[in-house]
């Protein structure tokens, strides 16, 4: 059977219009333009989206930035009082943890009254305690004079027996020296000695 | 730039972007008087004919809209499945189809018919640059496949194809060729009778044809037998007897979608050499081909022979 060829009589437009259509390479490059617009009309939902959310939450956004500069007028206008709620606060560490003098001196009362034969004479308290140092703690140093009667048992032993006494009443990490013994001199009713007392707070 | 822009198929990519559909053909017979179809439905060739007067329905004269609400679209295109994928072809019979017959050696190898060129091949050639032409080899296959020593020049009008193109792409549909039915009916009837004297009638159109073995030896068209009269015919049929003497003894075959054959036989009483009128018994199973043959049977099978006579899309 005759042929006659494909096209016969058709015009070049309408030919054209045939080869495009199964052109791969046009077919392709419609498929990336598609794509490529479907990707922008995505991107324009989405950042119509935002735009919206932007827009709905705008007056919340807004009443949120007048609160926060109120509020850092506000703290602006108590400044001083924070400066020195801030200088308090720094301090608090200092007043927490100090042990007070009061307290050492009866500690020593108390051990004084627990020997009836040992008599304080004099006390001297000097604490090293530096105020603009935060990290700074009280370092006592207590010197004591004392007498003990002499009819009584050995002075020494006395001595010994306060010493504990002392070491027991006072806070632990007290450390009690003895600086001068007492010692029996003619017929003196009472023997002099020396205690030193030394104590860093905890 | 805008004719690449105009002719990019961006509507047919996007209608088959996941799929392509199956690719369906229908043959339109667009005649002055006459339109008639023939398309699958339902897998099953199915012919209407008397379209012509549906609004919509293609024109050769001017280019109608074949929208989706005129009659011919709701009518006659009907379950027949016209969208982006379907082809058309077009069998046209009008005044200004031109044949004229070639001499090979003159047309020369493979060079592109221009109007200028065709003034050349035939100087008595009429609005060359009005019309679309196509040059076929004497088996009424391309020049191109097999240059034999005699070839077929035809022309059609630029506005007439222009006009069906349009049509067809409001349907988003394409056309796959345009055919004068005088070149489907002599196709025909050499099928029938490979060698002799061929008559084709058409409303506007005389063609005679000399055959030998399903090739043409000798070809000429003359005005419709009812303007010149048997006798002018006899005469032409004569002259071409002389030139081939031994072909001459065979009868010589009418054909014609106009005439039924009662009415051709009575065309060709009075012609001096016997004749063979062509009916439709001729074709064998003419009804299990096609659905609605009855109403014009030569015309359905003409479009019959048209869709086989195009080949399927090369391009697919």
């Amino acid at each position: 059977m005759s042929m006659v060829a494909y096209g016969a009589f058709t015009s070049r437009r309408e030919q054209n219009r045939q080869r495009y259509r199964s052109d791969k390479f046009y077919r392709r490059t419609f498929t990336i333009v598609v794509i490529v617009l479907l990707a922008q009309v995505f991107v324009a939902l989405a950042a119509s989206a935002l735009f919206v959310e932007a827009k709905r939450i705008d007056p919340e956004t807004r009443a949120i930035e007048l609160r926060l500069t109120q509020l850092a007028r506000e703290e602006e206008q108590h400044a001083p009082l924070l400066r020195k709620l801030g200088i308090l606060t720094s301090l608090k560490p200092l007043i927490v943890n100090r042990t007070s003098a009061t307290r050492l001196i009866s500690n020593i009362e108390e051990a004084f009254s627990a020997n009836e034969q040992v008599g304080l004479i004099e006390l001297k308290l000097s604490n090293h305690f530096d105020p603009n140092d935060p990290n700074s703690k009280d370092d006592f140093t207590i010197l004591i004079t004392g007498a003990i009667k002499a009819a009584s048992r050995s002075p020494t032993t006395v001595l010994r027996d306060f010493t504990k006494t002392l070491e027991e009443k006072l806070p632990k990490g007290a450390n009690v020296g003895i600086v001068r013994n007492p010692v029996v001199q003619g017929a003196e009713a009472f023997v002099a000695f020396d205690l030193r007392i030394h104590y860093i707070s905890q | 730039m805008l004719q690449f822009l105009s002719s990019y198929p961006w509507r047919y990519y996007l209608k088959t972007f996941f799929r392509k559909g199956r690719t369906a053909r229908g043959v339109l017979l667009v005649k002055e008087d006459r339109v008639s179809i023939l398309s699958p439905v339902g897998g099953k060739l199915v012919f209407s004919s008397g379209l012509r007067e549906l609004k919509g329905a293609p024109s050769l004269t001017n280019s109608s809209r074949a929208g989706p609400d005129t009659a011919f679209r709701r009518k006659a295109l009907a379950d027949r499945s016209v969208n982006h994928s379907f082809e058309w072809i077009f069998v046209v019979d009008l005044p200004e189809m031109q044949i004229h017959q070639i001499d090979s050696l003159k047309y020369g190898s493979t060079r592109e018919l221009t109007s200028r060129r065709v003034m050349e091949l035939v100087p008595s050639v009429l609005k060359a640059d009005l019309a679309d032409w196509e040059l076929v080899n004497s088996k009424l296959e391309p020049i191109e496949q097999d240059t034999t020593p005699v070839c077929i020049l035809f022309g059609l009008p630029k506005s007439v194809i222009k006009n069906l193109e349009g049509w067809s792409r409001r349907l988003r549909s394409t056309v796959s060729a345009i055919l004068p039915l005088a070149l489907v009916l002599l196709e025909q009837s050499i099928t029938l009778s490979p060698t002799g004297f061929h008559v084709v009638l058409t409303t506007n159109h005389t063609v005679i044809a000399l055959t030998q073995d399903g090739e043409i030896r000798l070809i000429t068209r003359v005005d419709p037998i009812i303007r010149l009269g048997a006798t002018q015919i006899d005469a032409i049929i004569g002259s071409f007897g002389d030139t081939f003497p031994e072909i001459a003894q065979h009868p010589a075959r009418f054909i014609s979608s106009d005439l039924s054959s009662a009415e051709l036989a009575n065309e060709a009483k009075d012609f001096s050499i016997p004749v063979v009128s062509t009916s439709h018994s001729e074709f064998l199973d003419l009804e299990e081909i096609i659905q609605g043959y009855g109403a014009a049977p030569i015309e359905a099978f003409a479009l019959y022979r048209a869709l086989c006579l195009v080949p399927p899309n090369p391009y697919h």
